[in-house]
């Protein structure tokens, strides 16, 4: 009799912990690892192009803050993102970035490597000037547009 | 009309007052009597008892104290019958000699089915539960004791219809959510109300739980009975009786918060990776020293780390009882209540992923915080003074006194600058009388006067007053008619008149009336109608503040008023002649004006408290409970279904759940061993407040509620010769469901605790 007792205690513990199952409650937002978002463009040329022992490399790449020197687009190499090597001697050009992290990018810039420093030898030859910036939120795609002057080259470092 | 000539308006204004002063010139001077008291088995004395002697086709009943008086005009020998709904009846030979008064101590013992629980809110006297035309919960001090409670608001959330947000609590969806300011609930102390001068809030702390015979819940408006304040209902704490026998009490427990399981959210707060002790002792003492003096006293030390950061709670507090039977007839007692508090208060989260910090709102330049750290202090005085002119007639005379004082801490810990202190003072007065005008009728009625006075600098309002006051008085009437042993009535009414700007007053009138039908020896029927209404506190019309939130005063908020009626039954039987079945059907309607809510008005960038709508909240309820005849095993459920309007918007109010859900069960196992469980679960709001997660991140996620409790209690009695010894092991949130009971505050995790009580 006493042991048939237990009988409504365990009913509702077991009732309990069914209801409180099936319901996961609170837990922390479940995020991406890394957040990233994607940037395509098109790019139109003018003037005349560097001499081709000048043009070791040419690519678009958007920063969070404007670099001051060559090395500090290195700066936070870990984020550091840019596009495939772009075509020299073209009137126009297109590219695209993948997995560009979640952030707020307001120097974008095509970057020519004139030398063999990897780290050190470039310099902005265009920039993006638009909406003072761009804003990449997870799973966004931002289309862009970018002229690049040879005979008017953007200050650098920046003004 | 009959006009009376003058002398005949003196002569018989004489002779009703010598009959008022001399009962006895008219009778018979060879009657016997028959005198005395009918009591409980607790020892409680029972009202409405029916004393009869069939042969001679006389009979009364008894009065709000129990007593009754029967004059036999042929005295002799004639059978006593002593009878009353839900007790087993009595039946006694008895013989009254000429002259002879005989006086008697009868104790009446309950159907084994039924309980003979008195309560006293109801209608401000005592009167057997299930007699009680509204809906009422009672909570034991068995029940207290069993789940360690040591603040009101553990208690209230096993009621089936309560919920506890925080420091607020909403019976049957009367409140929404508003950081405690302006309850909607009336907290009572033996029929004294007890809320916040300055924000009308409830002190769940500040209570004598030890020394407490009784907490009773009304889950209906009020304020017919209890003025401002009980509009969505009332909490009433009883406290104990003296002791006969030297009564001491000591309860040492401890115990603390599990960490939380989310990397996640311990990254946010290093303290969520581990343990947060909490403990306390409390010790009571009572007893009757004399046959006319007793008392009572009680005390509370306790820490509490908190399982967030910024929410530590430690402090201390000390209440003392005396009663004084001066005579007979007249009795003064004095409750006296001393509480200091340092709690640092937690306000809303960082966001979903950093739950265990407080966030803060940058609206205006000037950062808020989602937490704070002050000095609380509470004093409370109410003596209380009762005299019984006549077994028919008895007044009584209640003064309070309640101090509230709130100091911030700085960071350092050291107090603010007196400039940003509040302070506030409760004093009033209440006389009322109760009248057995009739053996069917009795008759109680009074009035009061209360004033609140707050010196603040947060509510300085438009008006740049720091020093303020709220004077309010009251006048009360109620008549509670039993027709025969089945129906019973009342109708009461009260007025009251509150001061709500320098200039100008608000009056209320509020109706009531309820009647109680018992169909037969099971199965009562009741329905009831009352009016409520609540004066917006000083907090909710004054403050201007951006320490925590954007907040501006608004001076021109309104009371808000509420209708209610209600219908019920209840049915009370045996079954298998082994259990006891209790079962309660109610379905409610109420009908709320001028609701006061706390809203984000754009215009200002930030929140005040206006009148926003009307609003009507119906529901129903069902409770059930199952328990051996000994009561040693029992088993309770309640349901309640809630269906709320906001009638301007036609959406749901906020912040309300549609389903509640509560059950427990208890059963003594052993001779010295008892294991109970408790569980309660309430859907997620309909609606919530998207302004205020504007400014707060996730502050509208609500999961649906899903709590359990578990507890096992340990009895060794004698220990030593008149020790007793008790330990009990808790854990409250046994599965370590993550939820939130408030927008935007992370609601306890598994926690346990180990009581060690002695009682020698």
């Amino acid at each position: 009799m006493k042991h048939s007792l237990f009988i409504p205690i365990a009913l509702l513990l077991i009732a309990s912990f069914l209801f409180a199952s099936c319901e996961g409650g609170l837990e922390p937002p479940i995020e991406e690892p890394n957040p990233t978002g994607v940037i395509t463009g098109s790019i139109t040329y003018s003037g005349e192009w560097p001499t081709e022992d000048s043009l070791v490399d040419l690519r678009f790449v958007p920063l969070k803050s404007p670099p001051q020197t060559a090395q500090d687009i290195f700066s936070d190499i870990e984020n550091l993102v840019f596009s495939e090597p772009l075509d020299f001697f073209v009137e126009k050009d297109t590219f695209i970035v993948n997995e560009v992290p979640n952030g707020f990018y307001v120097y974008n810039t095509v970057a020519q490597q004139f030398g063999n420093n990897i780290f050190g030898d470039w310099k902005p030859v265009g920039l993006y000037d638009q909406n003072d910036g761009i804003i990449i939120v997870k799973g966004d795609t931002t289309t862009i547009s970018i002229h690049v002057d040879f005979e008017n080259l953007p200050p650098f470092p920046p003004e | 009309m009959i006009m009376l000539q003058g002398n005949t308006k003196i002569l018989l204004l004489s002779l009703l007052v010598f009959l008022l002063i001399h009962p006895s010139a008219y009778s018979q001077e060879n009657s016997g009597t028959i005198e005395g008291t009918v009591q409980n088995s607790s020892g409680e004395s029972l009202p409405g008892v029916h004393i009869s002697i069939p042969d001679l086709e006389l009979g009364t009943v008894t009065n709000a104290n129990g007593q009754f008086r029967l004059t036999i005009a042929s005295p002799g020998t004639y059978l006593l019958r002593i009878s009353m709904v839900g007790f087993e009846e009595k039946t006694d030979s008895i013989s009254v000699a000429s002259g002879q008064t005989i006086t008697l101590d009868i104790e009446l013992s309950p159907l084994v089915f039924q309980s003979d629980e008195l309560v006293v809110t109801a209608s401000r006297r005592s009167q057997l539960i299930g007699k009680v035309s509204v809906s009422m919960n009672t909570i034991s001090p068995e029940e207290l004791t069993s789940r360690n409670i040591t603040s009101l608001d553990q208690a209230l959330e096993y009621v089936p219809g309560v919920q506890v947000h925080g420091n607020s609590v909403n019976i049957r969806g009367s409140s929404g959510f508003s950081y405690g300011v302006g309850s909607r609930v009336l907290l009572l102390v033996d029929g004294v109300p007890l809320m916040g001068p300055d924000d009308g809030g409830m002190d769940f702390d500040g209570l004598p739980l030890i020394q407490t015979r009784q907490i009773e819940i009304l889950k209906s408006p009020g304020s017919a009975l209890y003025g401002g304040g009980a509009l969505g209902g009332v909490v009433n704490i009883i406290t104990k009786d003296f002791s006969d026998e030297p009564e001491n009490t000591v309860r040492l427990y401890g115990g603390g918060y599990e960490p939380v399981r989310f990397e996640t959210w311990r990254a946010g707060w290093g303290g969520g990776s581990d343990f947060r002790p909490r403990g306390g002792i409390i010790f009571g003492r009572s007893h009757q020293v004399t046959d006319s003096f007793g008392y009572w006293f009680s005390g509370k030390i306790h820490n509490n780390s908190g399982y967030l950061q910024n929410s530590t709670r430690k402090g201390f507090e000390t209440y003392a009882k005396f009663g004084w039977d001066i005579s007979e007839v007249m009795n003064l007692s004095m409750y006296t209540g001393l509480r200091r508090n340092n709690n640092e208060q937690f306000l809303y989260w960082d966001g979903l992923d950093d739950v265990l910090s407080p966030g803060s709102i940058n609206l205006t330049g000037n950062e808020a915080s989602g937490a704070n750290d002050g000095l609380s202090d509470r004093l409370t005085i109410l003596p209380v003074f009762q005299h019984s002119i006549n077994p028919n007639i008895q007044y009584t005379l209640k003064g309070r006194l309640f101090g509230v004082a709130f100091r911030p801490l700085k960071d350092n810990g050291h107090i603010s600058p007196p400039k940003r202190h509040n302070k506030g003072l409760r004093y009033g007065l209440e006389a009322e009388s109760t009248i057995q005008a009739t053996d069917e009728m009795i008759i109680s009625g009074g009035l009061s006067f209360d004033e609140n006075v707050i010196n603040s600098d947060v509510f300085v309002g438009e008006d740049s007053l720091t020093v303020r006051n709220q004077p309010e008085g009251a006048l009360f009437l109620q008549s509670e008619y039993t027709w025969n042993d089945q129906l019973t009535t009342t109708a009461g009414v009260r007025y009251d008149a509150y001061q709500v700007h320098t200039r100008s007053t608000a009056t209320q009138f509020s109706p009531k009336f309820s009647a109680s039908y018992s169909i037969n020896e099971s199965l009562t029927a009741r329905a009831s109608f009352g009016r409520g209404f609540r004066v917006p506190s000083v907090a909710e019309r004054f403050v201007n503040n951006n320490d925590f939130f954007p907040l501006e005063s608004n001076i021109t908020l309104k009371p808000e008023t509420s209708t209610g009626y209600e219908a019920g039954v209840t049915y009370i039987s045996p079954i298998l002649d082994a259990f006891s079945l209790k079962a309660e059907l109610t379905s409610f309607w109420n009908e709320y004006r001028r609701l006061v809510e706390p809203t984000f008005v754009n215009e200002l960038a930030a929140f005040q408290f206006v009148n926003v709508t009307r609003a009507r909240i119906r529901g129903a309820e069902a409770s059930f409970s199952v328990s051996t005849l000994d009561q040693n095993h029992q088993i309770k459920l309640g349901y309640t279904y809630l269906n709320t309007t906001d009638r301007e918007l036609n959406q749901p109010l906020l912040y309300r759940s549609k389903h509640l859900l509560n059950g427990s069960a208890n059963s003594v196992i052993t001779d010295w061993m008892e294991a109970g469980i408790d569980f309660r679960a309430a859907s997620p709001p309909e609606r919530v407040d998207t302004d205020f997660s504007l400014f707060v991140p996730d502050a509208e996620v609500f999961p649906t509620q899903y709590i359990t409790d578990i507890r096992f209690k340990f009895q060794v009695p004698h220990v030593y010769e008149g020790l007793d010894v008790n330990a009990s092991f808790l854990i409250n949130n046994l599965f370590d469901y993550y939820y939130v009971e408030r927008p935007a505050i992370f609601a306890p995790p598994r926690n346990f605790q180990i009581v060690i009580e002695a009682l020698f």
